[in-house]
């Protein structure tokens, strides 16, 4: 090849590379203001420089990677990320309580092992009434959390579906704004997928506040980040609560609470609530009190209640599975992945609850339940 | 500036989302092996580049393009970037605004039209009545003036003129 035929080939790909560098520059130019600078992923990140000081990081690199993060939407996803799973993991390694850790790390070692999946609910802590368990067992006496109630576009997020495997998960928007908006972990990769409808713009012209709100909610990818994460927390465990379920089976619950050591670190919730199973460890139900998203006013408080505990097929923790429509690209795996054609995948979950311990194969829980009194 | 090359590289939105969040967990995760020494910004963004590599073979389709070549000339458009004043990557890039404003009118609609109202080439081609490639080679050649807006200023060093 010449030097004249070389020289030519090279502007030709240095041509390309400053087109497509300077659709980068535009596309962000107008996607990226909104949030630019969250200051909650700052403080999220400048509270993990504790692990870093071990490894002999220094604190410019951090405020790097902190801005990094920062200047985007995800930034504040993984810093959602990291608070809730940083909430459940101390508790489970930083705690006071011998006793308490040890159920807890029962209830870890089950949530690496089963399929569980969880409901949830995302109240303004001003209307907070009813503690989580209340509502995993309905026949408790309850007050009424939803009745006049307008939802910002947040708690649009209220009823979403989080199904963990380990460290895999996918989360799904459940409401009508939310629907068809995914995002997961299939153990190798996290991805997302967007709405199946396409999202109200805000008056500015950026992008919905909705999907962005969607990826700064919660998710726990427990088994990656419980290693780095440490916080602190003290954990008791309350006592012993009974409840039943909807069809009348009695269940013994353990209730453990979790309270910030350093109420100063707002961006970790204030106080967990955990109900654990008495007899296998399972986590029941969890709330999450004092939670911020962003520069909100006000706080959160998010709950985990446990729905099923069904085995999900493998491909369901794949974004394939979820792709809102077809013309995303590859067939829509739902529709043929299924326990059978024609049936919804996953199967609906029995209403309103499943029954406690559904039979299981080696399932030796019924020899070490503990008789109990009508 | 990590996202603004992945978007230069990748066409997929949401996987440029995705490559995002990978890239950030990875240097979490290696930290302990950057060198302080050497600068921040190019450490990253060669994570950055070893994910890409890895989402197109994971999706079993090259770019149309000569990779490496394109990469390494990003590389240092971004270097070129990177040296100019300010903290944040909306800093160093100021003067795009004032580009964006020295753009003819036609030209400038377009860009308003396709990236700031997100309307695809082929709605603004029936907007506008005219052929979805005539739409993008206007957006082409509206790129191509604010790249050289940026090298008047100063933001890009300019390319050597073809022989």
């Amino acid at each position: 090849m010449s030097d004249a035929q070389d020289r030519e080939i090279r502007n030709a790909d240095e041509n390309l590379a400053d087109d497509l560098l300077m659709d980068a520059i535009l596309q962000g130019h107008h996607l990226d203001q909104q949030g630019s600078l969250d200051a909650r992923v700052q403080r999220v990140m400048a509270d993990v420089n504790a692990p870093a000081s071990r490894l002999g990081i220094s604190q410019r690199l951090h405020r790097q990677i902190s801005r990094q993060l920062s200047a985007h939407r995800w930034g504040t996803a993984i810093a959602a990320t990291l608070i809730l799973a940083a909430g459940l993991a101390t508790i489970m390694t930083i705690s006071t309580t011998p006793t308490a850790v040890a159920s807890l790390d029962q209830t870890l070692r089950l949530i690496e092992r089963e399929d569980l999946t969880f409901r949830i609910e995302l109240t303004k802590e001003q209307t907070a009434g009813a503690t989580t368990i209340d509502r995993r067992f309905p026949r408790r006496e309850r007050p009424s959390r939803r009745s006049g109630r307008s939802a910002p576009p947040i708690e649009q997020f209220d009823g979403a579906a989080l199904h963990v495997r380990g460290p895999k998960y996918v989360l799904l928007g459940d409401r009508v704004l939310a629907r068809g908006l995914a995002k997961g972990f299939d153990g190798e990769t996290h991805w997302t997928n967007g709405p199946s409808e396409p999202a109200p713009r805000k008056d500015s012209g950026t992008r919905s506040p909705l999907i962005d709100q969607f990826f700064e909610f919660v998710t726990l990818d427990l088994h990656e980040l419980i290693r780095d994460l440490r916080g602190g927390y003290d954990v008791e465990i309350l006592g012993l609560e009974s409840a039943l379920t909807s069809d009348g089976v009695e269940r013994q619950l353990v209730h453990h609470r979790a309270n910030l050591r350093d109420a100063s670190q707002t961006r970790l919730p204030l106080q967990i609530d955990l109900w654990t199973d008495a007899d296998t460890g399972r986590l029941e139900a969890m709330d999450c009190h004092g939670v911020r998203f962003g520069r909100r006013d006000g706080t959160y408080e998010i709950s985990l209640i446990l729905e099923n505990d069904s085995q999900l097929p493998d491909a369901w923790f794949d974004r394939q599975s979820h792709l809102p429509d077809p013309d995303r690209g590859g067939p829509r795996r739902r529709d043929h992945i299924g326990p059978g054609v024609g049936d919804p995948f996953p199967p609906p979950f029995p209403p309103p609850f499943p029954p406690p311990h559904p039979p299981k194969k080696n399932d030796d829980r019924d020899r070490r339940r503990p008789t109990q009194d009508p | 500036m990590v996202l603004a090359m992945l978007r230069s590289m990748v066409y997929d939105k949401n996987a440029v989302d995705d490559l995002f969040q990978e890239t950030m967990i990875t240097a979490w995760r290696t930290l302990d092996r950057y060198d302080e020494e050497r600068p921040f910004g190019p450490w990253l963004r060669g994570i950055a580049r070893f994910q890409t590599l890895a989402y197109y073979r994971k999706v079993k389709r090259l770019p149309t393009f000569d990779h490496a070549k394109v990469v390494n000339h990003l590389e240092t458009r971004f270097d070129e970037i990177a040296t100019r004043p300010g903290d944040t990557w909306e800093e160093k890039i100021d003067a795009l605004d004032d580009c964006l404003q020295r753009l003819p009118e036609d030209a400038r609609n377009i860009v308003v039209l396709h990236y700031e109202q997100d309307l695809t080439t082929e709605v603004i081609a029936t907007r506008l009545r005219t052929s979805r490639e005539a739409v993008k080679k206007r957006l082409q050649r509206a790129r191509a003036r604010l790249t050289d807006c940026f090298e008047r200023k100063g933001l890009f060093h300019k390319l050597e003129p073809k022989s």
